[in-house]
């Protein structure tokens, strides 16, 4: 009996001494430092005040809250380069879309962050842990206890530079392309299906590359508003908008425009600059900002699909798309007005109801509200002066 | 005396006075190129053009530059990146400087060595998703054979313009093959309504075995929008007023000939 407790309490001991190497081999595994270069061994590094400290007020703390990419810390040094926490693509980027493509999907993982923050995973409840994952404590997994990426909610911390100009060049045939032009617009640009419709011999029709590439029709209407018009004061109060069956908002007046990179890498993944891997290329840090949901527009009568706008090139109207060399600088879809008023089709439209402002005016009347265009939200406005210059 | 003091102070002020007055504003301009055709065919479709300060004669030296400067032909550009008949060919069947001009078919893939390597490559790369690697082709070939001819032609505009900066450039469209110039600035000279520009293409527009530059002389004002400059097929036997056309004669490199597809 007494050999039975002695040989129980032996291993009862082997077992502790078992689990508390165990425990120290884990507790090590934490604290070692791989060999990776952006990899620093824990105890070298306290976090410095300069690390935590946002070196501008507008920039969010990093502790439990938004990561920001403006920190000092983040910005410079060894983190100067975003391959130094990003891979791309994350390991992750075959299952995490419906449509995969080779991209950034995920967080950076542990030793990008642990470099200077591991002492943060075991102060204030482990909040920290909270930047990534959904469940802020020691005990968090990856895979489903980490926040989806990226964060909807979250104000967006970097502008995209697009030189319209440079792929506008690119995207220019060799020569003449009026055998196929109504063809290849009436596909592959103003279409909400964009496929080609074979010929009778059963070839497929060739598809240009054009602003369609990156803007399509939209099939759901989508949030929108007139745009506002700043520094005026309305000449009337808004009437009651009449709209014809061509003027109807509807979700094919509008276009959209790339969220995400998947066109962009079509062309850029690797060897045609920018690359994936150069996010400076394309992304430049800026005070973090939402992005609109709403299509704000001066004219909510246009319609991109009826046959007469349909059957023309953008670039017939988007006149300026062709100059624009950064898309940071548009104020707008920007379709300067002589397009459409010295055109035979909206000319003597846009001069009758010109003519009837002006004679509201004259008669002391209420003044004429543009409506062959615009809304009341725009109509009721003085008539600006480039709509009188030509 | 003191009148003639007078008259004379009256004559200088009025001399030096339009000299210092220099009303200045916005103009546009639009540029017609439907009627410019070779061989029947309009060529100036989706083509930029370069608005300048000054006239020919202020322009001489980038006129000098346009009739001298050395343009490699896109069949002569890729066969010396040692493209193979058949990349050659698909672009030649739609006219096209590089593949961003149109997307590769299905079928296109096995015909053209390149693509088929590229699609090889891209299914080994994108974990067999062969979507990917069809959509991502250009991305898996040769940088030379993708943006190479628009970067070659891109350094000859570059070394064209030299340290001359046009005030815009535009593009035409391809449907009314006409491009606009819009808030163009102008200074008007003393006594007169408008200032001179140029409207050239700059880089030379390859049709057939030639290449084809414009150059043409237009006057812009800003009270109202200037008439439209009218770009002209060029006829060696009718010199355009106002209008320089350089047309050369282009490097021929053999080809092997294409299959009509």
């Amino acid at each position: 009996m007494q050999n039975g407790e002695l040989q129980g309490n032996v291993k009862t001991r082997i077992r502790i001494i078992i689990i508390s190497a165990a425990a120290l081999a884990f507790g090590a595994s934490i604290f070692t430092v791989s060999s990776a270069p952006n990899q620093l061994s824990l105890f070298s590094r306290a976090i410095s005040p300069s690390i935590e400290t946002p070196d501008d007020a507008t920039a969010p703390s990093v502790r439990g809250s938004t990561f920001s990419h403006s920190t000092r810390a983040h910005r410079e040094g060894k983190y100067a380069s975003c391959e130094s926490c990003h891979a791309i693509p994350t390991r992750n980027w075959a299952t995490a879309r419906k449509d995969p493509y080779p991209d950034v999907k995920n967080y950076p993982y542990h030793p990008s962050c642990f470099g200077c923050h591991a002492k943060d995973v075991y102060s204030n409840g482990g909040a920290f842990c909270g930047t990534c994952h959904t469940e802020a404590s020691m005990r968090a997994r990856g895979g489903a206890g980490v926040l989806p990426f990226p964060i909807k909610s979250h104000a967006m911390q970097f502008t995209t530079i697009f030189p319209h100009d440079l792929h506008q060049n690119l995207i220019a045939s060799d020569t003449t392309r009026n055998d196929v032009a109504l063809g290849h617009f009436m596909l592959a640009s103003f279409a909400i299906n964009a496929t080609p419709t074979p010929t009778p011999a059963a070839a497929p029709a060739p598809v240009f590359y054009n602003c369609a590439i990156c803007h399509k029709t939209i099939t759901q209407m989508p949030k929108y508003v007139p745009r506002k018009i700043t520094g005026e004061k309305s000449l009337a109060d808004a009437t009651a908008d009449t709209f014809t069956a061509l003027s109807k908002t509807g979700a094919d007046f509008f276009k959209d425009g790339p969220d995400s990179h998947a066109s962009c890498f079509t062309c850029h993944y690797q060897r045609v600059k920018p690359a994936a891997y150069d996010c400076a290329g394309c992304h430049r840090l800026t005070e973090p900002y939402f992005e609109k949901k709403a299509i704000e527009r001066y004219s909510l009568k246009f319609s991109h699909s009826t046959t007469n706008h349909v059957n023309k090139d953008c670039t017939t109207c988007h006149v300026r798309i062709t100059q624009n060399s950064d898309i940071s600088k548009m104020k707008d879809a920007d379709v300067p007005f002589q397009t459409c008023s010295t055109s035979s089709c909206h000319g003597s439209n846009i001069e009758e109801e010109t003519k009837k402002r002006e004679a509201s005016s004259a008669a002391k009347q209420p003044a004429f509200q543009c409506s062959y265009c615009h809304t009341t939200a725009v109509g009721r406005y003085d008539i600006p002066p480039s709509h009188r210059k030509y | 005396m003191y009148i003639l003091r007078l008259a004379l102070l009256i004559a200088s002020l009025a001399s030096i006075g339009p000299l210092c007055v220099r009303a200045q504003g916005l103009g546009a301009l639009d540029v017609q190129a439907k009627t410019v055709k070779i061989n029947g065919k309009s060529i100036l479709v989706r083509k930029r053009l370069y608005l300048f300060k000054g006239g020919l004669k202020d322009n001489k030296e980038l006129i000098g530059r346009l009739r001298t400067a050395e343009v490699k032909s896109r069949d002569c550009f890729y066969t010396q990146m040692k493209a193979s008949p058949q990349y050659i060919c698909w672009l030649q069947a739609e006219n096209c400087e590089s593949p961003f001009c149109r997307t590769v078919a299905t079928a296109d893939i096995p015909r053209v060595p390149e693509f088929q390597a590229a699609y090889n490559a891209g299914l080994t790369k994108f974990r067999g998703l062969k979507s990917v690697a069809d959509d991502w082709i250009l991305t898996n070939m040769p940088a030379p054979l993708v943006s190479g001819f628009f970067e070659n032609r891109r350094a000859l505009t570059t070394s064209l313009l030299g340290s001359l900066k046009p005030v815009q450039s535009t593009m035409t469209d391809s449907v009314t093959i006409k491009a606009i110039f819009i808030d163009i600035p102008v200074t008007l000279p003393a006594g007169k309504k408008t200032e001179t520009f140029l409207v050239s293409n700059i880089q030379p527009l390859e049709f057939g075995n030639k290449s084809y530059v414009w150059a043409c002389e237009v006057e812009i004002g800003t009270e109202k929008k200037s008439s439209p400059l009218n770009l002209v097929t060029p006829d060696a036997n009718k010199p355009q007023k106002n209008c320089e056309v350089i047309i050369r004669d282009l490097q021929v490199c053999k080809t092997e000939s294409c299959k009509a597809t």
